[in-house]
């Protein structure tokens, strides 16, 4: 059921708020992920302390209801740190499922016993780490010997229940060779597709670069292997989630497979509400905007200045780009920019790095 | 490159056979594909998919384009509506799953044990 939104001033070019939120549940985490790109797993982001801490059950459901009343809230995606090690997932659930809402679980996988599918279950729907069909690679990128034996465990347990599920490979130099037989896996497994995800960078694990950034020839590589795999299987979906910015890798000429980017905070964005019920405009930036408990959404969304910038910004690289691919890329992850420069004015790390990766004697 | 592959089935002495450009191979009915799938497309040009890198027929299917629309995720997260399954069906068919599973067995993928895990949740699926 809709709820009537407030109105507010807001920019004539601006649509309506979202309806799609991220709740991250907890900063509690069963893994160690090198790829992690968490605002709070970086101290020098100075992000509030007391990782234990986290909304109560009851806090959870007054922030849901709050942002009803203010946006037209059709989809949340739970989130974390890792949202199964909260007991009350299923009330949780049941409370979003109660109030109309569809939910999303993101997770890692390595708790979906029988039993917590089972009551996580109605209609679940879920996105699942499956980094590689090698047990050490996945492990490795986890942090967790013995995750991935979870992770295969927890996929048939969510499709033997009937559940929706889809992959989410997240590609980097230790993994990229798999992704053939790892999407196949995941076919085999039920998935109905795979969100391919290149490394983001952040400040955490920027200092992993070396050791994980794939290089442009290995997602061109990978993105020929999507396209296989695209053309071959469908109508099973592969889709890139994080922006590949076309001047590291020409993307036009693959017909299979479905190319995202960033919403820049507009009426498409997935706000982000963390443990605590702080406000951010997604789940990789680092820069608090307010708090549920004290601030309205609607004028966050509308007025605040950083939101505004983060909708507006251009980086300075990126001023000769061709305007087709400036106005679809815009840059690419200001919010990777944000952790590792300390600043959305810089085009994505990620072209920065690749550029340097591309320049060095081979 | 994209690799498209179709073929003809035919029926013939009892037996549903699969011609690709000459070669007929007989197909097992059951593990592929089910008889009424076959019977409905007997004569017909099916498309071929075979795993890759080694040759093995997976599976056939009558020809039909994907009819999901854009990416299904939004940055990190799931486009809901793609994992709700409103208005498209993108899941592969059960028959190109479990073929998969014991394509990736044979090629050393996965282990016996994953492979089980992998049938035995179709079996339970069946059950629920």
């Amino acid at each position: 059921m809709r709820v009537p939104v407030e109105t507010v001033t807001r920019p004539d070019s601006l649509g309506g708020m979202p309806s799609i939120f991220v709740f991250e549940l907890t900063r509690r985490c069963n893994h160690r992920c090198l790829y992690c790109y968490t605002a709070w797993g970086e101290p020098s982001l100075g992000y509030p302390a007391s990782p234990r801490e986290e909304m109560s059950t009851a806090e959870v459901k007054e922030f849901i209801d709050n942002l009803r009343s203010q946006a037209p809230v059709e989809y949340i995606a739970l989130s974390g740190g890792e949202p199964l090690l909260r007991e009350d997932l299923p009330e949780i659930l049941a409370f979003i499922r109660n109030r109309g809402i569809t939910p999303v679980i993101i997770t890692n996988g390595t708790l979906l016993t029988k039993e917590r599918v089972a009551a996580s279950m109605v209609g679940g729907c879920y996105e699942i780490s499956l980094h590689s069909y090698r047990a050490h690679v996945h492990d490795r990128m986890s942090g967790r010997d013995g995750a991935w034996n979870k992770v295969i465990e927890g996929m048939a347990n969510v499709h033997s229940a009937g559940g929706r599920q889809m992959a989410a490979f997240v590609a980097t130099k230790l993994n990229y060779m798999d992704l053939f037989h790892t999407a196949e896996l995941a076919i085999s497994l039920g998935c109905w597709g795979m969100l391919y995800n290149r490394i983001n960078l952040g400040s955490y694990n920027l200092r992993y670069a070396d050791e994980l950034l794939p290089t442009p020839a290995m997602i061109q590589e990978n993105l020929d292997m999507l396209e296989e795999i695209g053309a071959t299987y469908a109508p099973f979906v592969v889709s890139v989630a994080i922006v590949i910015e076309p001047c590291v890798v020409d993307i036009r000429k693959y017909k299979h497979i479905y190319f995202g980017y960033c919403p820049k905070g507009g009426t498409n964005s997935y706000f982000t509400i963390d443990p605590v019920g702080n406000v951010r405009t997604c789940n990789h930036s680092p820069v608090i905007l307010g708090n549920l408990k004290t601030d309205r959404f609607s004028n966050i969304f509308y007025q605040h200045p950083y939101v505004r910038q983060f909708r507006e910004t251009m980086p300075a690289e990126c001023a000769d780009c061709e305007p087709e691919l400036k106005s679809i890329c815009r840059g690419g992850c200001d919010a990777a920019a944000e952790q590792c420069y300390g600043t959305a004015n810089r085009v994505d790390p990620f072209v920065t790095l690749s550029r340097q990766a591309s320049s060095k004697p081979s | 490159m994209e690799k498209k592959v179709t073929g003809q089935i035919v029926h013939k002495d009892g037996k549903y056979l699969l011609n690709v450009a000459g070669k007929v191979e007989t197909l097992p009915v059951g593990l592929l594909t089910d008889k009424k799938f076959l019977d409905e497309h007997v004569g017909k040009e099916v498309e071929v998919l075979y795993s890759i890198p080694t040759s093995f027929v997976v599976a056939i299917k009558a020809t039909r384009p994907p009819v999901i629309k854009g990416p299904i995720g939004l940055c990190n997260v799931p486009r809901p509506d793609f994992l709700k399954g409103e208005g498209f069906v993108t899941q592969p068919s059960e028959a190109v799953a479990r073929n998969l599973a014991t394509a990736l067995l044979k090629e050393g993928i996965i282990t016996q044990d994953v492979h089980d895990t992998i049938v035995n949740s179709y079996a339970l699926q069946a059950g629920t």
